[in-house]
């Protein structure tokens, strides 16, 4: 049974600031989420998949809906890996869709231990969201 | 007199100088000193190489945390330094680092290697050894870092192994003071700093930069017989934090000391051989935001008189 670590849920219009949420080492240490007022018009939810999160092959799953709850499919949808106490990223990992808005990743690497910031960046058409999740990597 | 402290200190700065880059996160680099001739000696080339396991790392709360089990990391840095008398007091010398990577990880494995991050100095000596009664000899270093090496920013490897650099060129200055008592022991501090240029390409969008780096290393030892030195060495690293856009970003500066034994033995007029060993004290507090190390290094030098 997949295990679902973080569910962080955002809802923000073109540029919107990005939430966040975070996990130690697979434990919930704030699972956030912020709107954007009522503007929103395409919502992230994302999850990590891996349980407990690893230096290599994590997984993370992404959901997208619109602002009336619908599915949101054939979005570009990107994760960017960044070690703000180090100021360096690591490769970005690959995302692929699947139906029903789900976009899922299971090559999340982080080149080594510490604290990662993970980045989910979604656009579809000239709407994009972003949402930020913190993870302490063993 | 001067003969032992010659020998050690030529034998000590670069030795310890070798572990200094292999600290902080993913090779940092001091870019001042790279040790320094005989008075006879016209020029030297020196030879090294480095191994470096880590055992764990501290985090950015100064927490020692030990790698999980199937996790290793080894650093292995051949490399190749020159010094060159341009006149008695000013000297010019260089380094050229190898950098090899071992690592693995839940069960993968990678290796990586590529050119390291060369060291460019200059050495004023202000005082020569001896010179003046009760008074140390003092010299003053300058240096430029090169990013040859590949940065975390360029990896494209699933372990980081083919980073071998900082990706940032920087500029460094120190000062060294050394004073022999009894013609057979000696005492070596150096202070220094280095400051890293920004950089662009880490964020997009953003410029960063590696804050500066304050150095200091205390080398103390004793001529046992002619020609062998043996000493101790203890060094502390504190880098300022990491700035993007200019703006501090909080939990980025880092804290790497290290201490260990070197030993140099002139077995021929012209050539040395050296070893050290250089390892941190894996407990909590004596570290931040850095890999663990243990340093073993080997070294052949040859001078030119």
């Amino acid at each position: 049974m997949r295990g679902v670590l973080t569910v962080g849920l955002v809802m923000l219009a073109a540029c919107g600031a990005p939430s966040t949420s975070a996990v130690d080492g697979g434990n919930v240490l704030d699972a956030g989420a912020t709107a954007d007022g009522g503007t929103a018009a395409l919502n992230i939810e994302a999850s990590w998949i891996t349980s407990p999160l690893k230096r290599l092959d994590n997984g993370l799953e992404v959901h997208l809906t619109d602002a009336t709850g619908e599915h949101v499919e054939g979005a570009n949808v990107n994760i960017a890996l960044y070690m703000p106490a180090h100021g360096h990223g690591a490769p970005a990992p690959t995302v692929e869709e699947h139906e029903h808005g789900e976009y899922h990743s299971h090559a999340v690497n982080f080149t080594m231990a510490g604290t990662w910031e993970i980045t989910v960046t979604a656009t579809k058409g000239e709407l994009t969201a972003s949402h930020v999740l913190t993870a302490v990597i063993p | 007199m001067i003969r032992a402290g010659a020998i050690a200190a030529a034998a000590l700065v670069v030795l310890s100088g070798a572990r200094a880059e292999a600290a902080a996160c993913c090779v940092s680099a001091s870019a001042f000193g790279l040790g320094r001739l005989a008075v006879w000696e016209n020029g030297a080339v020196l030879f090294t190489a480095a191994a470096a396991p880590s055992p764990g790392s501290w985090n950015e709360h100064g927490h020692y945390i030990a790698n999980p089990t199937g996790t290793s990391d080894v650093e292995l840095r051949p490399a190749l330094t020159g010094l060159i008398a341009l006149k008695p007091r000013w000297l010019l010398a260089g380094r050229m680092p190898w950098v090899i990577n071992a690592r693995s990880a839940d069960g993968r494995s990678d290796v990586g290697h590529g050119l390291g991050d060369a060291l460019l100095t200059t050495r004023v000596e202000a005082i020569q050894i001896g010179e003046y009664a009760h008074v140390p000899g003092v010299a003053v270093n300058l240096g430029v870092t090169i990013p040859f090496g590949t940065s975390m920013a360029r990896t494209q490897r699933l372990l980081a192994t083919d980073v071998t650099g900082r990706g940032a060129w920087a500029l460094g200055a120190g000062v060294t003071l050394e004073e022999t008592w009894r013609g057979t022991w000696y005492l070596q501090l150096s202070l220094g700093s280095t400051v890293p240029l920004p950089m662009a390409g880490v964020l997009p969008g953003h410029s960063q930069r590696f804050g500066p780096t304050f150095d200091t290393t205390v080398a103390a030892g004793v001529e046992l017989r002619t020609g062998l030195v043996v000493s101790v060495i203890a060094r502390a690293s504190y880098e300022t934090q990491l700035h993007v856009d200019e703006a501090p970003v909080p939990d980025s500066s880092a804290l790497d000391v290290g201490v260990g034994p070197a030993v140099s033995w002139r077995f021929h007029p012209k050539w040395t051989v050296q070893a050290a060993v250089d390892t941190g004290v894996f407990v909590d507090g004596l570290g931040d935001n850095t890999p663990a190390r243990f340093t073993a290094t080997f070294g052949v030098r040859h001078a030119f008189f």
